[in-house]
């Protein structure tokens, strides 16, 4: 007896799971079939296999958040999701369900829970707190003094006095200049568009702030010449695609601070580091004096403070004193990359 | 348009929440409420008048769990990792109040099912699926374990139900090129769910 050709039909054994085969194929796969345990339990595995896939469509579909990605994104992250959700109901219906307006704030029982865990930091919370407390203290001290409800007035008066002192920038203190500038206009302003990498390796790169700081108060520029100094000292794009740098607003919003602020060197890298998460600094220290203003420009990476680059500048001008600081304060963060 | 992997506008929401800007927790809110809850409804161990108050724990779990978060996957993915705990913690106490013999009202009819099953007990139906679930976990698992080439062309076939002859088309080979391809993938499907069903997805 001559040796059949092909003796296992393999390349069928799909087509014959399906119910693709012409009615003649069929008959002579099921002859071999009926005689062939390899190709049996092969047809056995494959049906078992693709009766799971029809039932269980739904294996198909993304996670949640893959949806909800795609609802946010569009299209750039989703692959091929766009196709999955064109031929699955299912799919269409939940990213409908996941682009319906949802609320703007916490419950209240979440917002207590939140307040338990981290506590608040606007500044309405802050001043409710602080009127608050000034109010419970004048009471107290009233009542132990035994003294008319005219006194609390008094007492509450002479709290808030002492507390805005103490709270207040002494002259001569050295203070952190905040400012909302936001150096990319176009984005949220969480994180400049020029410190993000295309390719996701942004994390990798060191988070950096550039602040200016006063060492005396009574050195500060005025709100409108710092904000005006912040713009002037934007970075060039290369500098923000080698180094992640936060925006003068971004900084401004995590420290929950505006303004002038009273601070010294060490509760501000601290706060940087611990609140911003930044990991180098480009410091700026400016100190009037009769010619203008002399700047020490320093880069300093934390946590260990050490200070990486340092250079005295000036004196200069007010007017254009950002430009002049802007070059020392790029040179200083590319040497650190260099390093 | 943000890209692909970039997590950085969420860590630093992560950051701002985690400093106490009750403005980043209302924006995180806002922007997870919707997928929480969808992972909840879900869930089909989770009876319907709970999803409200699960939805709730899970951004508890999420307000003390968030400082985990290390901005390296998106933030979406680890909100429905935390939420996806939540739903498991909430099935596993519902079963303990039920040994311990707390009562619960027996629903003939679990409108969740696709199947329309009928049932003696809530939980009775929920072990049900919730046995169901695992297994199309696991097949599910299999499915990302044979490579993109092949879940692609499982899709074509077994989701869309596209004829052999379009989607070697659209692939660019051969019929009978394509049908041993996807005789090949379907056995490495096989297989690995096999391993799954052995090991078991969650231990």
């Amino acid at each position: 007896m001559p040796p059949t050709p092909n003796p296992h039909p393999k390349d069928l054994l799909l087509l014959y799971v399906e119910g693709l085969l012409s009615a003649e194929t069929r008959t002579s796969v099921m002859q071999h079939l009926a005689g062939c345990t390899e190709c049996s339990s092969e047809v056995e595995v494959l049906s078992q296999t693709v009766s799971l896939l029809q039932r269980n469509k739904n294996i198909f579909c993304p996670e949640p958040w893959e949806l909800a990605e795609f609802a946010m994104r569009g299209e750039v992250c989703s692959g091929n999701l766009k196709r999955h959700i064109e031929h699955c109901p299912s799919c269409a219906a939940e990213l409908e369900e996941l682009s319906r307006p949802a609320p703007t704030s916490p419950p209240s029982e979440l917002l207590a829970a939140i307040q338990k865990e981290y506590g608040w930091t606007t500044q309405k919370e802050i001043r409710l707190s602080l009127a608050r407390r000034i109010g419970a203290y004048a009471e107290r001290v009233a009542t132990v003094l035994r003294m008319p409800l005219m006194g609390i007035g008094a007492v509450a008066a002479v709290v808030l006095v002492v507390m805005l002192i103490q709270t207040l920038p002494p002259q001569g203190r050295p203070v952190v200049a905040l400012s909302p500038v936001n150096w990319d206009s176009s984005s949220s302003g969480l994180i400049p568009k020029g410190s993000i990498n295309l390719m996701g390796t942004a994390r990798r790169k060191p988070t950096a702030a550039i602040l200016v700081y006063f060492n005396s108060e009574k050195d500060a520029l005025s709100p409108q010449q710092i904000d005006k100094l912040y713009e002037q000292l934007k970075p060039e794009p290369d500098v923000r695609t080698k180094v992640k740098i936060l925006s003068p607003k971004t900084i401004q919003t995590k420290l929950g601070l505006a303004g002038i602020a009273a601070m010294s060197r060490n509760e501000l890298m601290r706060d940087l580091q611990n609140k911003c998460g930044v990991s180098l600094t480009a410091l700026v220290s400016l100190a009037k004096v009769r010619e203008g203003y002399e700047a020490s420009i320093e880069v300093i990476e934390l946590p260990s403070q050490s200070v990486v680059y340092k250079k005295q500048r000036g004196p200069f001008q007010e007017a254009g004193l950002g430009e002049q600081l802007r070059v020392s304060v790029q040179d200083g963060l590319e040497q650190y990359e260099v390093r | 348009m943000p890209s692909c992997g970039q997590h950085d506008q969420e860590f630093a929401l992560v950051l701002q929440c985690l400093s106490g800007s009750n403005e980043a927790w209302n924006v995180f809110y806002h922007r997870f409420f919707r997928l929480v809850r969808t992972i909840v409804v879900r869930q089909p161990a989770i009876p319907r008048e709970d999803i409200e108050d699960v939805t709730q724990s899970a951004f508890l779990a999420l307000v003390k769990g968030l400082k985990d978060y290390d901005g390296t996957y998106p933030l979406s993915k680890f909100v429905s990792i935390v939420a996806h705990r939540v739903c498991i913690g909430h099935y596993r106490q519902l079963s303990a109040s039920k040994r311990s013999g707390e009562h619960r009202p027996i629903r003939e009819l679990s409108s969740d099912s696709q199947e329309g099953c009928v049932m003696t007990s809530a939980n009775a139906c929920q072990e049900e699926l919730l046995a169901r679930e695992e297994l199309v976990l696991i097949l599910k698992k299999s499915l990302e374990q044979i490579g993109l080439r092949c879940r692609r062309l499982l899709e074509l076939r077994y989701l869309e139900e596209l004829p052999f002859g379009e989607i070697a088309e659209m692939l660019g080979v051969k019929e009978n090129t394509l049908t041993v391809q996807t005789k090949r993938c379907l056995e490495q499907l096989s297989s690995e769910y096999a391993k799954g069903l052995r090991q078991g997805v969650r231990k």
